[in-house]
C-alpha cells in the first residue's frame, strides 16, 4: 500500500451558525463545514461531534436531508461532552466526523403508511424522515406521529408541530406524563403507547419507526408486537455508548451487531434474539 | 520447505545485534524476577534475550502494534496534526509464540476491516515477526483446540523451533529472507525437520486443556439465560484483567489530554474492557451492562460466538492468559465445557 490512509479518527471543522432552544437543557444548533463540502447524510443517520479537550459524542443529525449547506444537532446537557457543546456559540468550531450508521429504509417502504412514535430526544432522529416524507410526501401512505415526553416543555421542535399537522394525510398526536399545575396543555396525559389508539393500522402495510428511551423501545415493541405488527415491519433506532463510530472501538457492540455500522436503526427481527438489548 | 537454517542456541545474541544493525528496533523476550517479558533490547542488552518461556503476561503483539495508550492527534492553533507511529527503521519481535501471531492475523481483522485504521496499519506494516514454536506448554494452554498453536505453518517472516543447542529457521517471507540473507548460518538437514516435526508432536501430546467448538455458536446463543452467568458473576471481581492480557481484545477509550505547557490538547485511545463496569454507560447514568453477569456473558460470547459472525472465526487463540490471570479463577474452557454439558 503506498498512498496514505484516510484517516477516520480525524474530524473536519463545522462552524457554528445559529443555536436555537428547545428547553432549558436542549439546544439545537446549526452547522456547516468549514472547508465547504456537504454534510450528505440520509434519515437516521449520526455523527461525531467534538468538543476538542473535552471529547467527542455521537449525535444524531435531525435537520433535513436535502438542505446541503447546513446540517443540525440537538443536544441535552446530560454529561462533560454535551456540557461542554451546550454553551458553544455562533461562530464557534466544533470537529465532526460522519455521517455514520445505516438509515431508516425509507427507500425500502414506500407505499406503506407510517407510524413514528417517539419519546423525549427520541424526536431528534426521526426530524429528518419528517422533512423527507414532507418532500415525497406522495410515495407513502399516511403518516401518524406519535410524540410523547416528560413534560410540555421537554418537548422538542415544538415551533415545527403547526407545519407537520397542515402536511396532507399527516397526523400529530401529543401526550405527556405530566402537566405543571400552572400550565395550560390540551392533549393527552399517558405514556406515548396510549396514542396507539388514534391508529388504525393496516398492519400488512404499516411500518413503524420508534426512538426513545430504551424502556420506552422495550415496551413500545411489545405492545406493536401484541397487536400484530410484523416484527420486519418495526425499526428502532438504538443508543449505546460509541467511542469510534467505525466498528473498531468494541463499545456499542449487541450480540454480534455494532449498533454504529449494523445500525443504529434495526428492525425487531434482527434484534429479538439478541442479549443486552430489548428483553 | 523453502528454506532452512541452523542458527546455535548461543548466536542468538549475534544474531540479534545483526538485526539490531540493520537498523530495526528489536523487541524480545527476557527473563524478569518472576516471568519472562518483552521489551526493546538495544545492542548492550542481547546478551539478556531468553527464549525459554511459556507465556507472557502481556500479548506482546497485541500491545506492540495497538500500545495501550495511543495518540491519535494533536488539535493545536485551531489544527489538526495527524500523530501516526513513525515508520523510520522498521521494528523486528523474536520469538513470539504461534498463539499470539494468530491473535495479531485476528486483530488485523479487526483493524483492515473498513475503514482501515491507520494506526495499527502503519505499525503492522513496519513490523517483522520471527516467531518461535513452542518446546513447552503448561496447564492453561490450549490452542490446539483451534489450531492456533503449538507450531505454526504461515503468517511468519522467519520461524524458530528450538532443538536444543541449536534452533531451526524456516523463511515465510521476503522481509525474513532479507534478514538471514547476510547472516551465515548452515542449511538445515532433514535429520533437523524430523527433529521439529518430533518436538512438535511432543508439546501437542501434552496440552491437555481443551475447548470442544464442534456447533458452539449455537450452544451459546441458546445459552444466553443460562443461570451460569449470574454464577460467575458472584466470582468475578469486574477487575478487567482478561480483557487487558487477551490478545484479542481490541476495545478502546478515546480520551482528549490537554497538554498544559503548550495550550494544545492530544486525543489519545486507551484500552479498555468490557468486564469494566463504565464500559456500556451511556448519558443519565443508563448503562446497558450493569449486571456483572451481563459483562462476563458479553466477555465469553465475543470470543466464542460473535467473533464468527463478526470476522470468521473463534475469537480465542488458547493462550491461556485470562485463566491463568483471573484472581477469581474463572475457567473460559471449564465455562464452555459446563455449557456443553460436559462437565460439572
Amino acid at each position: 500500500m503506498s498512498s496514505k490512509l484516510e484517516n477516520p479518527y480525524i474530524p473536519a471543522f463545522a462552524r457554528v451558525m445559529s443555536v436555537k432552544d428547545e428547553n432549558p437543557t436542549t439546544r439545537t444548533f446549526t452547522l456547516s463545514m468549514v472547508n465547504g463540502e456537504a454534510m450528505r447524510f440520509r434519515p437516521g443517520q449520526f455523527d461525531i461531534v467534538s468538543y476538542f479537550g473535552v471529547g467527542e459524542s455521537a449525535f444524531s443529525i435531525c435537520s433535513n436531508p436535502d438542505e446541503k449547506n447546513v446540517f443540525e444537532n440537538t443536544i441535552r446537557r446530560v454529561g462533560r461532552v454535551t456540557t461542554a457543546l451546550f454553551n458553544v456559540k455562533p461562530g464557534d468550531t466544533v470537529g465532526i466526523r460522519g455521517p455514520y450508521g445505516r438509515p431508516w429504509p425509507l427507500e425500502k417502504v414506500t407505499g406503506n403508511d407510517l407510524i413514528l412514535i417517539a419519546g423525549g430526544m427520541g424526536l431528534a432522529p426521526l426530524r429528518p424522515v419528517i422533512h423527507y416524507l414532507a418532500k415525497h410526501r406522495e410515495l407513502y401512505g399516511s403518516v401518524d406521529i406519535l410524540y410523547g415526553a416528560r413534560t410540555p416543555s421537554d418537548m422538542i421542535y415544538t415551533y415545527e408541530f403547526d407545519s407537520w399537522r397542515k402536511l396532507p394525510n399527516m397526523r400529530l398526536f401529543l401526550t405527556v406524563d405530566y402537566v405543571p399545575p400552572d400550565m395550560h396543555w390540551q392533549h393527552d396525559v399517558g405514556i406515548v403507547t396510549e396514542l396507539l389508539k388514534y391508529v388504525k393500522p393496516r398492519m400488512r402495510y404499516t411500518t413503524v419507526f420508534v426512538c426513545g428511551p430504551e424502556v420506552m423501545m422495550k415496551f413500545t415493541s411489545q405492545l406493536l408486537l401484541r397487536m400484530g405488527f410484523y416484527p420486519s415491519e418495526v425499526f428502532l433506532s438504538l443508543e449505546r455508548r460509541m467511542k469510534c463510530g467505525i466498528g473498531k472501538c468494541g463499545h456499542c457492540q449487541i450480540g454480534y451487531k455494532y449498533v454504529c455500522k449494523d445500525g443504529p436503526v434495526f428492525n425487531l427481527e434482527e434484534i429479538g434474539l439478541l442479549p443486552d438489548v430489548i428483553e | 520447505m523453502e528454506t532452512a537454517f541452523i542458527l546455535k542456541r548461543e548466536e542468538i545474541p549475534h544474531f540479534s545485534k545483526h538485526i539490531i544493525s540493520k537498523g530495526y528496533s528489536l523487541f524480545a523476550p527476557v527473563k524478569g524476577e518472576l516471568k519472562h517479558s518483552f521489551k526493546k533490547v538495544n545492542e548492550e542488552q542481547v546478551e539478556e534475550i531468553s527464549l525459554d518461556f511459556i507465556r507472557t503476561t502481556m500479548p506482546p503483539l497485541k500491545a506492540l502494534l495497538t500500545p495501550p495508550r495511543e495518540n491519535l492527534f494533536r488539535i493545536r492553533d485551531g489544527g489538526i496534526e495527524e500523530t501516526l507511529p513513525n515508520a523510520d527503521g522498521g521494528t523486528v519481535i523474536l520469538g513470539v509464540h504461534p498463539c499470539d501471531v494468530n491473535a495479531m492475523n485476528l486483530l488485523e481483522r479487526v483493524y483492515t476491516d473498513r475503514p482501515e485504521d491507520p494506526y495499527f496499519e502503519a505499525r503492522r506494516k513496519n513490523l517483522v515477526v520471527i516467531a518461535l514454536n513452542c518446546k513447552n506448554a503448561d496447564e492453561y494452554c490450549f490452542c490446539t483446540s483451534f489450531g492456533t498453536g503449538p507450531s505454526l505453518e504461515e503468517g511468519f517472516d522467519l520461524l524458530l523451533t528450538d532443538l536444543g543447542e541449536r534452533f531451526l529457521v524456516e523463511v515465510g517471507s521476503k522481509k525474513g529472507s532479507e534478514l538471514v540473507s547476510d547472516f551465515y548460518m548452515p542449511r538445515a538437514t532433514s535429520t533437523d525437520i524430523l527433529e521439529k516435526d518430533d518436538s512438535i508432536r511432543k508439546v501437542k501430546s501434552s496440552i491437555k486443556r481443551h475447548v470442544n467448538t464442534a456447533g458452539l455458536q449455537k450452544i451459546m446463543a441458546g445459552a444466553i439465560y443460562n443461570p451460569i452467568w449470574s454464577e460467575l458473576a458472584g466470582k468475578c471481581t469486574g477487575c478487567g484483567a482478561c480483557n487487558m492480557v487477551c490478545p484479542t481484545c481490541f476495545c478502546f477509550n478515546v480520551v482528549d489530554e490537554p497538554e498544559l505547557d503548550s495550550g494544545s490538547v492530544l486525543r489519545t485511545r486507551t484500552w479498555d474492557g468490557c468486564l469494566l463496569w463504565e464500559y456500556a454507560e451511556v448519558a443519565l447514568g443508563g448503562n446497558f451492562r450493569r449486571d456483572l453477569s451481563a459483562r462476563v456473558r458479553q466477555f465469553v460470547n465475543h470470543k466464542m460466538n460473535y467473533w464468527v459472525n463478526q470476522y470468521g472465526s473463534i475469537g480465542c487463540v488458547g493462550c491461556g492468559r485470562c485463566i491463568e490471570q483471573c484472581p477469581a479463577k474463572i475457567d473460559i474452557t471449564n465455562v464452555v465445557a459446563r455449557l456443553r454439558g460436559e462437565t460439572l
